[in-house]
C-alpha cells in the first residue's frame, strides 16, 4: 500500500536518520526524551529543514529528495506551535484568513473559511478581538483554527498543549480531537504527555536518539514499551531478559521474574509491571509471591500519598544483552555482591537497549517508606506481584 | 532611598546647565516678534524648501534601500553579511567633511565613478542631487542601524508562522515583517530624517553652498551667523522645533515596540 505521507530522510549535523510512513487519516503522536529529534523530524517534514539524505514524499510527490526541495509555503502543510505566535497587528478573524489569502483565495471566500473554521472552533464571538485581549487558551484555539482553515494535507502540532494554563488543556485537548475527527486530518502531534497520545493518536511514533525506534498501534506501544523511555512515558516498568520458560523471563545473574504472558523458551523477552505491583522489603519474604529482586535504592521523590522510588537490581553479572549472551553471570546470585553493579563481566549487551543495570520504580506509602526506614544506597528486596507482570518476545529488528 | 551617591546631583546639575544654557541663551536673543518676517525673505524660503525638498527625498531612498537592507543584516547568517554590517555603521562615526570628501571622490566630476558619468554629460556635484547623494549616505545607517536591532530581537517566529500558512516571502515581506515592525521603521525614519536636516559638512564639502540649489537651512545659517544674526537665530528655531518634534515622537514610538516585544515574549 502506498502511504501517505513516507519520510526516509536523513539531517547529517543532528545525527537524524528518520524512517516513517503515514497513512491516511493517521493521528501519529511522536514522542521520545528531550533533545531526541522530535522537532528535526518535524521540521523536515513542514520544510524549515533541509534533509541532507534521503526523501519526504507526501501522495507521491517528492516534498524533499537530492534534487528537489520544496519552500515550506508550497507545502500543504500546517504547523502548530507551543505558543500560538498569533499575528499581533491583526484581529482573530484576519489571522485565521491569513492563510486561505496566503494561497490565492478571493477576499470573500477566504473570510467565508475563516467565520466557518471560528465557528467550529466557538469562537465567533472573537472573530473581532486583537491576539493582546485573548487568553492563552483562547490563542491556541485560534491558532489551531488558522492551522486548519488552509485545509493541510498534513497537519504537525509540536506540544501544543506544552504552553497552555493546566486548566484549559482539556478543552483546547478535546477541540483538537473533535477537529481532527471531522476532517479525518492526518496530523502528527508531539507530546510529552500521555493523555495527548490517548485521546488523540492513533498510532505512537517512538523518536530516540535521532531515530525512529518504533512505530504501532497506541494500545500496543503502551502495553508492551519497546524502550524505558517509553515504559516510563506510561508509567510502567520495563525489564528485559531472556525466556526461559513461556511465564518467565531471565534477567541475568540468576534473577527470574515470572508473570503471564506466551514467550518462547531461549529468545528475548520484555516483562512490564506497574510501579504500585512492587512492594519492598528489608529481607526476603517466604511465600506468596515468587518474584523476588535484590535492589539498591537509588532516589526517593514524593508523589502525592505515594513515593516513588528508583530501585537498580543488583545482577552479579551483566547488563542483560537482548538477543546475545544467553545464560549469564551463572555465579552467585548477586544479592549482595560487590558493589558495582551494571556492567559486569561477559556482557555483551547489544542491540542498545539495556546498556547498564536494570531499573525499575515501586510506588509505595510514606508509612512504608518510614517502616523501613529507606534511604539512598540501601540494599532491599523488591517483591514483584506475578499476577501484574506482563511478558512479551521482543521483535527482532531487522 | 535613593539609588545613587548624594554628591551625584552635582554633575546632574552641571550637565543640565551645560546642556540648557546655550538653548536658553539662544532663545532670549530670539528676535520673536520678526520671526514671521524674517523666515518669509527670499534667503529663508529657499533654504527652507530645499531643505524640506532634499529631506523628503533621501527620507524615501533612505526607506526603499534601508528597510531590506536592514532585513537582510537581521535575517541572513552568511559570513560575509556580518561582516558588512561595520561597514555599515561607518558613516555614522565618519567625521562628516571626510563623508563629503569620499563622495567626492566616487561621485565628483573626477571621481571613480563620476569621470564616467561626466562622460555621459551627467554631473552629479554641486546639484541638488549631490546634496540627498550626501544625506542620504549619513542618514541611512540610522535607520538600519535602529531597525536592525529591532528585527533581530523580535525573531523570525512570525514569518515562520507565516510561510507554513502558505505565504510567499514577499507576502511574508510585506503582510507580516512590515507591519510588525512599523514602529521600529517609523522611529528609525524619524532620526534618519532628523540626521538628514542638519547635515552640513558632507554637503557643504561634496554639494557646495549655491543659493536654492545646495544652501539647505545649516549652510545658511553658518553663512549668516555674522551678516544677519537675527534670521540665523531664526532658522534655527525652526530646526530645533523639528529636532524636539521628532524626538517626541521617535521616543514615543520606540517605548511603544518595548511594550509590543515584551507583550508577547
Amino acid at each position: 500500500m502506498a502511504s501517505f505521507l513516507s519520510v526516509t530522510a536523513s539531517m547529517a549535523s543532528r545525527d537524524a536518520q528518520f524512517t516513517l510512513d503515514v497513512s491516511r487519516g493517521e493521528v501519529v503522536a511522536v514522542v521520545g526524551p528531550n533533545g531526541a529529534g522530535k522537532s528535526t523530524l518535524l521540521g523536515l517534514i513542514a520544510g524549515s529543514l533541509r534533509a541532507t539524505g534521503g526523501r519526504v514524499e507526501m501522495l507521491g510527490a517528492a516534498l524533499s529528495s537530492e534534487s528537489t526541495h520544496v519552500p515550506p509555503h508550497k507545502r500543504t502543510v500546517s504547523y502548530v506551535e507551543q505558543r500560538p505566535l498569533l499575528f499581533p497587528h491583526l484581529n482573530v478573524a484576519e489571522n485565521v484568513e491569513f492563510g486561505p489569502r496566503s494561497r490565492g483565495a478571493r477576499r470573500g471566500v477566504a473570510r467565508e473559511r475563516a467565520r466557518a473554521e471560528l465557528a467550529a472552533t466557538g469562537l465567533a464571538d472573537l472573530a473581532e478581538r486583537k491576539p493582546s485581549a485573548l487568553s492563552g487558551g483562547q490563542a491556541q484555539r485560534v491558532s489551531i483554527a488558522r492551522a486548519l482553515a488552509i485545509d493541510p494535507d498534513l497537519l504537525l502540532l509540536d506540544e501544543p498543549f506544552a504552553a497552555l494554563d493546566i486548566s484549559v488543556t482539556p478543552a483546547v485537548r478535546s477541540l483538537l480531537r473533535e477537529r481532527l475527527e471531522r476532517a479525518n486530518q492526518t496530523a502528527l502531534i508531539v507530546t510529552h504527555d500521555l493523555l495527548d497520545v490517548v485521546a488523540l493518536a492513533d498510532t505512537v511514533a517512538l523518536v530516540e536518539g535521532g531515530r525512529i525506534v518504533a512505530h504501532g498501534p497506541v494500545d500496543e506501544l503502551c502495553a508492551a514499551p519497546p524502550t524505558h523511555f517509553m515504559a516510563e512515558f506510561v508509567g510502567l516498568n520495563l525489564m528485559h531478559g531472556q525466556a526461559v520458560e513461556t511465564d518467565v523471563v531471565d534477567l541475568g545473574g540468576g534473577l527470574r521474574l515470572s508473570g503471564i504472558g506466551e514467550v518462547s523458551a531461549g529468545s528475548p523477552a520484555r516483562a512490564t509491571f506497574p510501579p504500585n505491583a512492587v512492594s519492598l522489603h528489608r529481607h526476603e519474604v517466604g511465600g506468596s509471591p515468587r518474584n523476588a529482586l535484590p535492589v539498591v535504592v537509588r532516589d526517593l521523590e514524593s508523589q502525592g500519598a505515594v513515593v516513588s522510588v528508583a530501585l537498580e537490581v543488583e545482577t552479579g553479572g551483566a547488563g542483560v544483552g537482548v538477543g546475545a549472551g544467553v545464560g549469564l553471570g551463572s555465579g552467585g546470585a548477586g544479592v549482595g555482591a560487590g558493589a558495582g553493579v551494571g556492567l559486569g563481566s561477559g556482557g555483551s549487551g547489544t542491540a542498545g537497549l539495556s546498556a547498564g543495570a536494570q531499573r525499575l520504580r515501586a510506588h509505595v506509602t510514606p508509612a512504608a517508606i518510614a517502616e523501613l526506614n529507606l534511604l539512598p544506597g540501601d540494599r532491599v528486596v523488591a517483591s514483584i506481584k506475578a499476577s501484574q507482570v506482563a511478558l512479551y518476545p521482543v521483535h527482532q529488528k531487522s | 532611598m535613593n539609588q545613587f551617591p548624594r554628591w551625584a546631583w552635582v554633575p546632574f546639575w552641571l550637565g543640565i546647565a551645560f546642556l540648557a544654557i546655550p538653548l536658553a541663551a539662544m532663545f532670549v536673543r530670539v528676535p520673536w516678534s520678526a520671526l514671521p518676517e524674517l523666515l518669509a525673505s527670499d534667503r529663508a524660503q529657499d533654504a527652507l524648501r530645499l531643505s524640506l525638498l532634499t529631506c523628503l527625498m533621501t527620507t524615501a531612498i533612505v526607506l526603499l534601500l534601508g528597510v531590506p537592507l536592514a532585513l537582510v543584516l537581521a535575517r541572513s547568517r552568511r559570513p560575509w553579511v556580518r561582516a558588512l554590517r561595520t561597514l555599515v555603521t561607518v558613516p555614522m562615526v565618519l567625521p562628516p567633511v571626510v563623508a563629503g570628501l569620499a563622495l567626492l571622490t566616487a561621485f565628483g566630476r573626477r571621481g571613480l565613478i563620476g569621470a564616467h558619468l561626466s562622460a555621459w554629460g551627467i554631473d552629479i556635484g554641486f546639484t541638488t542631487i549631490a546634496v540627498v547623494i550626501a544625506q542620504t549616505f549619513v542618514a541611512l545607517p540610522y535607520l538600519v542601524i535602529a531597525l536592525e536591532g529591532a528585527l533581530r530581537s523580535a525573531g523570525s517566529r512570525y514569518e515562520r508562522v507565516a510561510a507554513n500558512l502558505g505565504a510567499s516571502p514577499s507576502r511574508v515581506f510585506w503582510r507580516v515583517t512590515v507591519p510588525i515592525a512599523a514602529p521600529a521603521i517609523a522611529s528609525g525614519t524619524a532620526l534618519a530624517f532628523a540626521r538628514a536636516l542638519g547635515e552640513f559638512g558632507a554637503t557643504l564639502t561634496f554639494a557646495g553652498s549655491l543659493q536654492g540649489t545646495t544652501r539647505t537651512l545649516p549652510l545658511e545659517i553658518y553663512l549668516l551667523r555674522e551678516s544677519d544674526s537675527d534670521l540665523a537665530l531664526a532658522l534655527s528655531v525652526v530646526l530645533i522645533a523639528v529636532a524636539v518634534v521628532i524626538v517626541a515622537i521617535s521616543t514615543k514610538l520606540s517605548s511603544g515596540t518595548g511594550e509590543r516585544v515584551v507583550a508577547h515574549g
